[in-house]
């Protein structure tokens, strides 16, 4: 398995020396550097938390290599590589290639309305029938993502929950 | 005569055969190739969608619809990757090398027909190795015991880290992870409950098709909105110029495509190196035995014939070394492991034992997939241009709806669907701190596996069962090898160049 990488600018000899698992230089910038603490914290929280959480497993027979063994490997492990990454990302650097993208206002308030049909949508799932609640989902995305025109708003969706009709229900017998 | 007709060989292709299992083929191919063309769709998104709606299906269906979408997602993906200089999938990053220039050069058309025969030649390659290798490699690690069986997976999981470069200590990370869901719920040898917090639906163990659709499937669709800036799009090329090669330029194809081919096979049986990387190595190993090796780069027909040829032949050796050891040899081929799962089918050791029909069914799938796609890659598609420009809206909402409705129809469950919602949050947040979410998954999958067969041999007879285990050792010395190398290996660079009085820039492992 490989990362994605961006795909919208590709650096040819970046590529190739990527593939090659060859060497390259690091970006420095302290506010880069401070951001990875946020994963070294998630690792460490998590490693800890295991280890917590393991002791409130109830034991049958023999402790030492029961049902908390393989937990608290992994929780150490965790935390071990929280350290690792202090050292290597915090204190030393970041692959240009893993400084994310940053993110737009415009793009985070279409996430937060997409969040809030998408949820909506799921709360009344089991309440009203699927084609109904689906074509009324599929227009509030298509709108809160930017699709203003009559056929992006009624027209998609409309085909689209078509096409989810019967591959689920009808090719698939789901019982939506 | 009657053997023969009863073989396994002949019940697998005939399982194949079938209307239906072939009506699905068609399915799948164009699925595929509309994935491949929509750049921010990967292979790897398109069939952890699909493994939503393919659980209810015959598992030679649902075999045939995920493996078809995978083969005709490595041919739609050249499309914008020489139209609009956006690969379609990862895979396809090679072909923008040479294929944009190309088609900038009023050579589209021509670019568009000697990729999809590179490609159509590399999975062939691929195919053969398949229908070689597999078997006796299935065969060998049938010798396996709990202590081999726990090497193997920690050799599968540092694979993956290994070569997400650059990553290794995020990678390692991810696979803890990865490793930890799996433990939620009952333990696999005590039965004991396990971090459920209370919650019921928790007993049962973290269901993993879930997971993967909100990994794969949301985390990345959500990461393109929120990264989204208007007017990002460029306009693709419309003027397409010659289609056909002529037979002076297929024989000079013929050493880049051996070159590609060639290249492929062998990077595709190394576990978890997918066709991105195999497509730049093949590229590069063709510059460097060109006598045009100033055209490289610039519009070469040679370069992107062989980097697609070698980003395609891998796909036969990660199916080789998913379906006979169980480590899958790419990130798609993680997502089916899943899928299978759920059928009843446990890739690894054991399973051309169990159904020996199922080689002769994959080699099948993948050889219709393959001569279908391309007869419909060398239809002259202009069409495809007006999908190109396409907003972006229409995709997300697609993909949105589906990994939804998907996820639901695996168990009927809303609960699946919310976890889903919360495992695409985490896929995010692992997304934009640069874990990659390949060895997270593979954990998920392989926890079990790695745990019970790790204790087991442990109860057995303690940590010397692991260590006098020749074939266990080879496989952690080569684990260990593929975390600790690359960063060693930097070092030791690092060290020379400084020694030699070269600044050196500092590097990350």
């Amino acid at each position: 398995m490989t990362d994605q990488p961006s795909i919208d600018e590709i650096d040819q000899d970046a590529a190739i020396e990527a593939a090659h698992h060859h060497e390259e230089p690091l970006v420095r910038d302290l506010p880069v550097r401070l951001r990875e603490l946020v994963a070294v914290v998630t690792c460490i929280g998590l490693g800890i938390w295991i280890l917590v959480a393991g002791k409130d497993i109830i034991v049958r027979g023999s402790a030492e290599l029961g049902p908390v063994f393989w937990p608290n490997m992994l929780g150490a492990g965790l935390i071990l590589f929280g350290v690792v990454i202090v050292l290597n990302n915090v204190l030393r650097g970041v692959r240009k290639a893993d400084v994310p993208e940053r993110i737009t206002t415009s793009g985070l308030v279409m996430f937060g309305m997409a969040m809030a049909v998408a949820i909506g949508y799921l709360l009344l799932w089991n309440v009203l029938q699927f084609w109904i609640i689906t074509f009324v989902a599929l227009a509030l995305f298509t709108l809160v993502l930017g699709g203003r025109s009559w056929k992006a708003v009624l027209a998609f969706p409309a085909v689209t929950t078509a096409v989810l009709h019967f591959l689920f229900i009808v090719a698939l017998r789901v019982p939506l | 005569m009657i053997t023969i007709f009863a073989s396994p060989v002949t019940h697998g292709i005939a399982a194949v055969m079938a209307p239906d299992t072939l009506m699905v083929i068609g399915i799948g191919i164009l699925i595929g190739m509309l994935v491949g063309a929509f750049p921010g769709v990967t292979a790897t998104m398109a069939v952890a969608l699909a493994s939503g709606f393919t659980l209810t299906m015959e598992p030679t269906q649902g075999l045939a619809m995920l493996l078809t979408i995978y083969v005709a997602a490595q041919f739609g993906d050249r499309i914008p990757a020489i139209l609009i200089n956006t690969p379609g999938t990862p895979a396809s990053i090679a072909t923008t090398f040479d294929g944009y220039p190309l088609a900038r050069q009023g050579k589209a058309g021509l670019a568009l027909t000697t990729s999809a025969l590179g490609s159509a030649v590399g999975m062939i390659c691929g195919i053969a190795i398949l229908a070689v290798a597999a078997v006796p490699l299935s065969a060998f690690a049938m010798q396996f015991g709990p202590a081999e069986m726990f090497a193997l997976v920690v050799f599968g999981l540092t694979m993956m880290v290994g070569v997400s470069s650059g990553r290794i200590f995020k990678g390692l990370t991810a696979g803890a992870f990865g490793l930890f869901l799996a433990t939620l719920g009952r333990d696999p040898i005590t039965g004991d409950q396990r971090f459920t917090m209370g919650i019921l639906e928790l007993n049962g163990g973290i269901p993993f098709i879930p997971v993967i659709i909100g990994f794969f499937g949301l985390a990345e669709v959500i990461n393109q909105i929120l990264t989204h800036r208007k007017g990002k799009g460029i306009k693709p090329i419309s003027q397409m110029g010659q289609w056909m090669p002529d037979g002076k330029l297929l024989k000079r194809l013929a050493k880049p495509t051996a070159i590609g081919a060639a290249t492929g096979s062998v990077i595709g049986l190394v576990p978890a190196v997918g066709g991105d990387i195999a497509g730049i190595i093949g590229w590069d190993n063709a510059r460097k035995a060109s006598k045009k090796k100033h055209e490289f780069g610039k519009g070469s027909l040679e370069g992107l014939t062989a980097g697609d040829t070698s980003s395609t032949a891998t796909l036969g050796g990660s199916i080789t070394t998913t379906m006979a050891l169980g480590v899958p040899g790419d990130s798609v081929m993680a997502v089916m492991i899943g899928s299978m799962m759920i059928w009843g089918i446990q890739p690894g050791p054991g399973l051309f034992n169990s159904h020996p029909d199922l080689i002769a069914s994959l080699v099948t799938i993948l050889l219709i997939a393959t001569v279908l796609t391309l007869i419909l890659s060398l239809l002259r598609m202009k069409g495809v241009i007006k999908l190109l420009e396409l907003p972006d809206h229409f995709l997300w909402v697609v993909i949105l709806v589906f990994c939804m409705v998907g996820t639901y129809s695996i168990n009927n469950s809303v609960f699946d669907v919310f976890m889903m919602l919360i495992f695409g949050m985490v896929g995010l947040f692992m997304l934009r701190f640069g874990f990659p979410p390949g060895p997270a998954v593979l954990g998920l999958i392989l926890g079990p596996l790695a745990e019970s067969n790790l204790r087991r041999a442990l109860l057995t007879d303690g940590w010397a069962s692991i260590y006098t285990s020749p074939i266990a050792l080879v496989l952690l010395v080569i684990a260990v090898a593929a975390v600790t190398l690359p960063p060693l290996r930097q070092l030791v660079r690092r060290r020379k160049a400084a020694n030699e009085g070269k600044k050196v820039p500092t590097l990350q492992p």
